[in-house]
């Protein structure tokens, strides 16, 4: 690792709360301290005690099994959805700041409406036609990131075409193709990285909202959001059943968030 | 200037039209045939034949496109399934709740986080810019549905200062109505207050290291002036664009702070559309609100004009 | 809470109490968890509309009391000779909410209304025994009848009987006009309706209330927090068993936990393999702890069920256990019916209604004790009705295993159609049912009854779960809600708030 990246504060916490999010998925699919969707109805929402460190649930299932459980739905949406918004939206800016012209002002103005729809009002949409669930959750907040990698993507070609090292290519008689596969898209990499990392929290968030909505996530699967919904029914009965998942999500944003942060220093020249 | 006007006028117009084809071919190229979709429930062959007539589904998805998007112009988005009263007129009456909690949710979101944008930036790398920045980093990593419950559960349960939810219209007052949209707007606005924050102190910071700013400060130009009169003006650019960007957000997210304060608003018409199989309805505020937030980048692109003398003097 | 604070809270409640108890308050904001789809009872069978309009805007000749008595109503009385013409006199005094009187021309415009096939009634099935309706006077009608039918009172007095005006019928989805305690006011769609006094109410003191609002609010928890917050009187539907726990530590308000007719079963698709073994459907049965799951779904509340036959009815008997929870009995059937390793099952629920959502986790978690291993697909209500519960145009109902709570009284002849959605088809039940249906002597139909829930207990075409209760909180010092439900009502007209005293 560059060394400069391990002396910088942000990045490493930011690095450290995201790898303890990815071990914490890993393992879960390995070993969790109790079976998450066993139910023992006689030891349901339990405060924690040193058989449930974080308590129980309606049905008396194991919190702490359930939140690292969780961290792999959070995940999969955040991967799926930002792959999604990623490849769609590198695509267009990628075509779109190439060709130029009118097909490119075309593009512009598809992303221009595309923004109009945040994820929850395409979830809204979807949800109208399809049954809601993960899946078109996934997919509504995939879109509303579109936009942004596009703009980006595109923004990076306009400067990229004229370069030296372009221009050079170019006049090398290198094609078209492998001027974008092997000089520009290189290039516009480290921006989209960043882009990506940044956007990861925000689908974390979007899915607990959708799954709130009922939009998304269905029991019994436990995913944050979901979890979050359910011991909303419970909080004056057992507060700290909405403590844990609450916490998970705060602190994956946290962690994702400040990656970002930290990657966008690093990344970015003028801070060198 | 004109120019400049004329054409972005033109791209309003033509993002416009992309959203209306995008709401079009979700609503109905997707589902196959909608009839069958809403009649689901208790249709007979007969009855769905009926409703496809009714809807004119029948004719070529074009004419189909053209016809619906022509009545929309005429502000005829068809009639609600479940409540059988004109689309449009359900949204104006849901629209003195959506708009003024996300104007508010907007104020409170700008009231909370230019000044402390500025302030992080004029004290970074000390105490007070890593407060700030720890403050704001929590701000983000809450969800406002569990923020909005937390405030209701603070407010009106313990404290009985506020309502819990619900609105009685704006019939009781100006302050009546107000009082009611407090907490969600809060509770909506927290979260992009923080977002705000964080790109006017990144903003500002950018604008710091300039030459000009350092040549003013070197004149020794006192700091608060510095920051109020040189950065601030410059670093409005990229705030207004995030703030605008965020206003759309707002209004997202005001469908969710509906469903938590239990407010009759455009969201939670949209959400019992969807229960109810409304596909016009659903159609009908999809594209209404998604043409908000394309209206409303447009707007904050007129603003660039207004403040950045580079695009003036294009 | 602190003891001053509690002093000052006393002081200011009895300040409240003193200004009460000059004019003790006379409106209601009501909290509802549904809004209904439309208010015409003619066309939609949802209890959201029930809800709000029967009982409360329109009536109809006979009513299901509180205690589940028929009573006369808007028909003063009735009688019948044999069985088959039904005459009824009309009370007097009673006008529409127009001003107009109500007259027996009135009852059969909107009775025939109900049986024509060209209007949309959602039970048609309800009037098929009704052969002509004859007017007399102003205030005198004749039901023929093709043959006796023991329910034909019951039916009269169901939501779809109700009797509105002739000239109001094109408002009725909108504006529905009746007879009833309230008038409708104002419906601002999405968030409350205001129903006001009938000054011209034929029952002499009644409603008490000046003004009731029905507030819509799907979220318990916002519902419960307006409860809290005092921002609503009371919740009649709209709170789940943890809500109400919770309130009922709370001194402000009043707890209503009754009894309904709401059965709440799990389907078994009795078309479909392997569901077509009685010796299957017995396991299932044998491997559900009941007990377990109400107090898991429910919190213990509600009541457990071995039949299809509510506690509220006055044939009920108690078969909770013939089939009891044995894992062991069920491990043994399995294997006899050739599934010695369980099998795979797909239980569909739909979340709208939370308690399937819940039961279904919990049932699912129980088989897998036996070997039998459920995944729960939530399907939206629509999609239930159309593909579980099979709703024309359907043909095969497409499930394995639902969840559903079973609300109508009197409901055994669906295990006598087999082509319903339980796909039950016992011949010999069929017969058990059409004497009864057929008989109108009471101690022959109870010996009936009492054979088909014991037929049905051991058939188990549906694992019979529990009777879901009425779970309502009010604030204290209101009075005159129902504590059971007979039959499914949001009757509002006897509902005051108690004078302080």
């Amino acid at each position: 690792m560059h060394p400069r990246s391990t002396r910088h504060l942000t990045f490493m916490a930011g690095l450290a709360i995201t790898a303890l999010l990815l071990a914490t998925a890993a393992l879960s699919a390995l070993w969790t301290p109790a079976d998450p969707l066993a139910m023992s109805i006689g030891a349901r929402l339990q405060s924690p005690t040193p058989a449930h460190p974080f308590g129980t649930d309606q049905y008396g299932r194991d919190i702490l099994s359930r939140v690292m459980v969780g961290a792999v739905s959070s995940i999969a949406v955040g991967v799926i959805a930002v792959g999604i918004g990623a490849s769609l939206g590198v695509l267009i800016g990628t075509v779109s700041g190439w060709i130029g012209g009118w097909p490119d002002e075309g593009f512009m103005r598809l992303v221009d409406a595309v923004q109009g729809f945040p994820a929850i009002l395409s979830a809204l949409m979807f949800a109208a036609i399809f049954a809601p669930g993960l899946g078109i959750s996934m997919v509504a907040i995939g879109i509303a990131f579109v936009p942004a990698f596009a703009r980006l993507t595109r923004g990076s070609f306009l400067t990229l075409r004229e370069r030296e090292f372009v221009v050079a290519a170019r006049a090398l008689g290198a094609g078209e193709l492998r001027l974008i596969g092997r000089h520009i898209l290189p290039n516009t990499l480290a921006p989209v990285v960043v882009q990506a990392t940044t956007s990861f929290p925000v689908a974390v968030l979007a899915e607990a909202a959708l799954a709130y909505l009922g939009l998304g996530t269905q029991p019994p699967h436990p995913s944050w959001g979901l979890m979050l919904k359910e011991a909303q029914n419970f909080l004056s009965l057992s507060p700290t059943f909405a403590v844990f998942p609450g916490a998970a999500i705060a602190l994956t944003v946290l962690g994702l968030n400040l990656l970002g942060d930290g990657l966008r220093d690093l990344l970015d020249p003028r801070t060198a | 200037m004109r120019r400049h006007l004329l054409r972005r006028g033109a791209a309003f117009v033509a993002t416009l039209f992309f959203v209306s084809v995008l709401v079009f071919i979700v609503i109905r190229v997707l589902p196959g045939d909608p009839a069958q979709l809403i009649m689901g429930t208790e249709g007979s062959p007969e009855a769905v034949a009926r409703l496809r007539d009714a809807l004119g589904l029948n004719r070529p998805l074009g004419v189909q496109y053209l016809d619906w998007l022509g009545r929309a112009l005429r502000g005829d988005l068809g009639v609600s399934i479940q409540y059988d009263v004109p689309v449009g007129r359900l949204i104006v009456s849901r629209l003195p709740v959506t708009l003024p909690l996300t104007a508010m949710a907007a104020a409170f979101m700008i009231v909370a986080a230019i000044p402390f944008g500025l302030y992080a930036a004029a004290r970074h790398r000390r105490a007070g810019d890593y407060l700030t920045m720890v403050l704001s980093q929590i701000g983000i990593a809450v969800p406002a549905f569990w923020s909005g419950l937390l405030l209701i559960l603070l407010f009106s349960v313990h404290l009985g200062w506020l309502r819990s939810g619900g609105f009685d219209g704006w019939g009781q007052g100006v302050w009546a109505g107000l009082r009611s949209l407090l907490l969600p707007a809060v509770a909506l606005g927290l979260f992009q207050a923080a977002v705000l924050i964080r790109a006017t102190r990144s903003a500002v910071l950018d604008v710091l290291r300039e030459e000009y700013v350092r040549t003013a400060r070197a004149k020794g130009v006192a700091e608060v002036s510095v920051i109020g009169k040189h950065a601030l003006r410059n670093a409005l650019i990229p705030v207004v664009t995030v703030a605008g960007i965020q206003l759309g957000h707002l209004l997202a997210g005001s469908i969710v702070l509906e469903s938590v304060f239990a407010l009759p608003g455009l969201g939670r018409l949209a959400l019992g559309a969807i229960a109810a199989r409304d596909l016009p309805l659903v159609q009908g505020v999809t594209l209404f609100v998604a043409s908000i937030i394309v209206l409303l980048n447009f707007l904050v692109d007129l603003a660039y004009v207004a403040l950045d003398p580079r695009i003036r003097h294009e | 809470m602190t003891r001053a604070s509690v002093a000052v809270a006393l002081v200011a409640l009895g300040v409240a109490l003193a200004i009460v108890g000059v004019a003790a308050p006379a409106s209601l904001v009501v909290q509802l968890a549904t809004e209904p789809p439309g208010l015409d009872l003619t066309a939609t069978s949802a209890s959201a509309t029930a809800a709000v309009v029967h009982y409360n805007i329109q009536e109809c000749l006979v009513k299901v009391d509180r205690h589940g008595k028929i009573v006369p109503w808007l028909a003063e009385r009735w009688q019948t000779a044999d069985g088959r013409t039904y005459t009824f006199a009309l009370k007097r005094g009673v006008r529409f909410h127009n001003g107009r009187p109500l007259k027996a021309e009135d009852v059969k415009f909107a009775l025939e209304r109900a049986m024509s096939p060209e209007t949309r009634h959602p039970h048609r099935e309800h009037y098929a025994s009704i052969a002509e309706i004859t007017v007399k006077d102003d205030a005198t009608l004749t039901f023929t009848l093709k043959q006796p039918n023991p329910n034909f009172l019951l039916n009269l007095a169901r939501q779809g009987s109700v009797i509105y005006p002739r000239e109001a019928v094109e408002t009725l989805k909108s504006a529905p006009v009746g007879t009833g305690p309230y008038i409708l006011a104002e419906w601002l769609r999405g968030d409350r309706i205001v129903l006001r006094r009938n000054p011209d109410y034929h029952v002499p003191g009644l409603p008490r209330l000046e003004r009731v609002t029905l507030r819509f609010i799907p979220d318990p928890n916002a519902a419960l927090a307006a409860l809290k917050a005092g921002d609503i009187d009371a919740s009649l539907f709209g709170l789940g068993p943890e809500h109400v726990t919770d309130l009922k530590q709370d001194p402000r308000f009043t707890v209503i936990v009754g009894d309904t007719t709401n059965d709440v079963v799990m389907a078994m698709n009795n078309s479909r393999k392997p569901y077509t073994d009685a010796r299957v459907r017995r396991a299932i049965t044998h491997a559900i702890d009941k007990r377990e799951l109400l107090e898991g779904a429910m919190f213990g509340m509600g009541r457990i069920l071995g039949s299809n036959v509510d506690p509220l009815n006055p044939y009920y008997i108690d078969l909770t256990g013939a089939v009891p929870y044995d894992p062991a009995r069920a491990r043994q059937l399995l294997a006899e019916a050739g599934y010695p390793n369980g099998f795979d099952a797909v239980l569909k629920v739909a979340p709208q209604y939370y308690y399937t959502v819940r039961t279904g986790e919990i049932i699912a978690n129980q088989l897998a004790r036996i070997g039998v291993r459920v995944r729960i697909e939530q399907i939206e209500w629509g999609q239930w009705l159309a593909r579980v519960y099979c709703r024309p145009p359907c043909v095969n109902p497409e499930y394995d295993l639902t969840i559903i709570g079973h609300a109508e009284a009197w409901d055994l002849g669906n295990y006598a159609n087999p082509k319903y959605y339980f796909r039950y088809d016992s011949p010999e039940f069929q017969e058990l049912y059409r004497k009864s249906e057929g008989t109108v002597d009471d101690g022959t139909r109870r010996g009936l009854y009492a054979q088909m829930q014991q037929r049905l207990a051991e058939d188990a075409p549906v694992v019979f779960l529990y009777m879901h209760p009425r779970l309502a909180v009010a604030r204290k010092g209101l009075q005159g809600f129902w504590q059971d439900l007979p039959t499914f009502s949001g009757d509002l007209s006897e509902v005051s708030w108690a004078p302080a005293k």
